[in-house]
């Protein structure tokens, strides 16, 4: 069983929103601390053992975008506690859109707390237009529709 | 928290040295592998939580060892430490196996490292394999070549390997070597330390042995689907032993061998030099023989060839 996340984060600045995304990815991620450069310890034990993204980058002026492959039943569990890392190594707020068991859920992270939106077929983005949207196209829609409501 | 040599690294012999530049650089490298295998075996096997790997990289880069159980449910070893301290030991030697296999830790354990090594196996790809080259030495202490009626003991803990079934040790030895000698593209190809080349001691034992038992799981295979319109007198495993001859026999002149697979090579010439030798139990080499003359006859196909 496969499940895929798909996450929008949020930063204070760019230089923050840079150096959390060099920890994120698997080519640049120290794998001990001795390599980890000063003042950015913190970040590395945020996201020291979060899983490796399929894929991230660099979004707008201060964002991450990234998706995860997670799989098995524990999905909803890992992607709470990466959304939580996320959290924790600075981020401000995080979106997150995980496809778990032929559902979408939706996630929002902020203050160190999580959140989490099941998506009724009616409002579930992906079946807008009766067809498969990417990932980060159905995160688009849930994010402007959900972006003026208290997470 | 448990340090698994501390006397080791007090006196300066530990075979972990974290504050040895090189070694820990070799150390990374190999833990970007380890980390894939990890993944690989999480994917089949939900016990080894994925948040607990810290404990894992703890005990690969320091020998740290945690105890199986942290907080009274997860387990960051899947109830297997033994067998992650045999993959993780830095300079790994029949002799260290045997005394991690004789610790009263591993009483317990022994058949789970076992299993994970016969089931896994085939997870592992490109030059590391599935343990970096080490499952040559994991199959000598953990699946020595004895009967599987007999008991190994682990001295000083007593700790007992009991029988390992025949069926599976032929199914995983011509299983494994199969493919290892059969046709497929470099991408798709077994990794180099595929254990079940080094089964065929095992392999040779418990087809001498227990032709009985092989048989007598035949009959499932009898009444199948697959096996129902073959009208013989042979196990039906036999017929993936004919093919596995065969891919032996025409492996320098078959188009598509993989003669660019140093491993496959190396396999084929060894097993080739001991069938030849008549180095194995009677029944194999009753079935290498006919294998053979039906291949000097000329045919073109492997006798009761299921490929």
């Amino acid at each position: 069983m496969e499940s895929t996340l798909a996450l929008h984060c949020e930063f204070a600045s760019t230089d923050l929103r840079d150096k959390v995304l060099t920890m994120l990815l698997e080519e640049t991620r120290p794998i001990l601390e001795d390599e980890v450069p000063k003042g950015q310890k913190k970040i590395f034990n945020a996201l020291e053992y979060t899983e490796y993204p399929e894929s991230a980058w660099a979004h707008a002026e201060t964002s991450i975008r990234a998706s995860f492959f997670l799989g098995g039943y524990s999905a909803d569990e890992e992607a709470q506690q990466t959304v939580l890392d996320i959290l924790n190594s600075g981020a401000q707020r995080v979106f997150g859109l995980l496809d778990f068991i032929e559902e979408q859920h939706f996630l929002c992270g902020e203050k160190g707390k999580v959140k989490w939106t099941k998506h009724l077929s009616s409002e579930n983005p992906r079946h807008l237009n009766g067809m498969q949207l990417d990932h980060f196209e159905s995160l688009e829609k849930v994010f402007t529709l959900t972006t003026n409501a208290s997470p | 928290m448990n340090d698994i040599n501390t006397d080791a690294r007090k006196s300066g012999k530990s075979a972990w040295r974290p504050d040895d530049k090189a070694w820990l650089v070799a150390r990374k490298q190999e833990w970007r592998q380890v980390m894939k295998i990890l993944d690989l075996i999480h994917d089949q096997n939900r016990s080894l939580p994925k948040r607990l790997r810290k404990h894992h990289k703890e005990l690969f880069f320091y020998g740290t060892f945690y105890p199986e159980k942290l907080d009274g449910s997860a387990s960051p070893f899947g109830f297997c430490q033994l067998f992650f301290l045999m993959w993780y030991y830095p300079e790994p030697s029949e002799e260290i196996f045997r005394a991690f296999c004789g610790a009263p830790f591993a009483r317990y354990q022994l058949e789970k490292a076992r299993n994970m090594l016969l089931d896994y196996s085939y997870l592992g790809s490109g030059p590391y394999g599935f343990l970096g080259g080490r499952e040559e030495l994991f199959v000598k202490v953990l699946i020595p070549p004895l009967d599987c009626c007999e008991q190994l003991v682990f001295p000083p803990s007593g700790a007992v390997l009991k029988d390992l079934s025949p069926w599976k040790v032929f199914g995983k030895c011509v299983g494994h070597s199969c493919d290892l000698l059969s046709s497929s593209p470099p991408e798709r190809r077994p990794h180099p330390y595929i254990v079940g080349q080094y089964l065929w001691d095992q392999m040779d034992y418990a087809f001498e042995h227990y032709y009985e038992k092989l048989s007598y799981m035949d009959q499932f295979n009898r009444n199948s689907f697959l096996f129902a319109d073959l009208d013989r007198e042979m196990p039906s495993e036999i017929f993936y032993l004919f093919d596995l001859l065969r891919l032996i026999l025409d492996f320098d002149e078959r188009k598509d061998a993989p003669r660019d697979n140093p491993v496959a090579v190396a396999l084929r010439e060894r097993l080739l030099c001991r069938f030849e030798s008549r180095g194995f139990s009677s029944r194999l080499m009753a079935v290498w023989d006919e294998a053979k003359a039906h291949y000097e006859s000329g045919s073109k196909e492997p006798l009761w060839g299921l490929f």
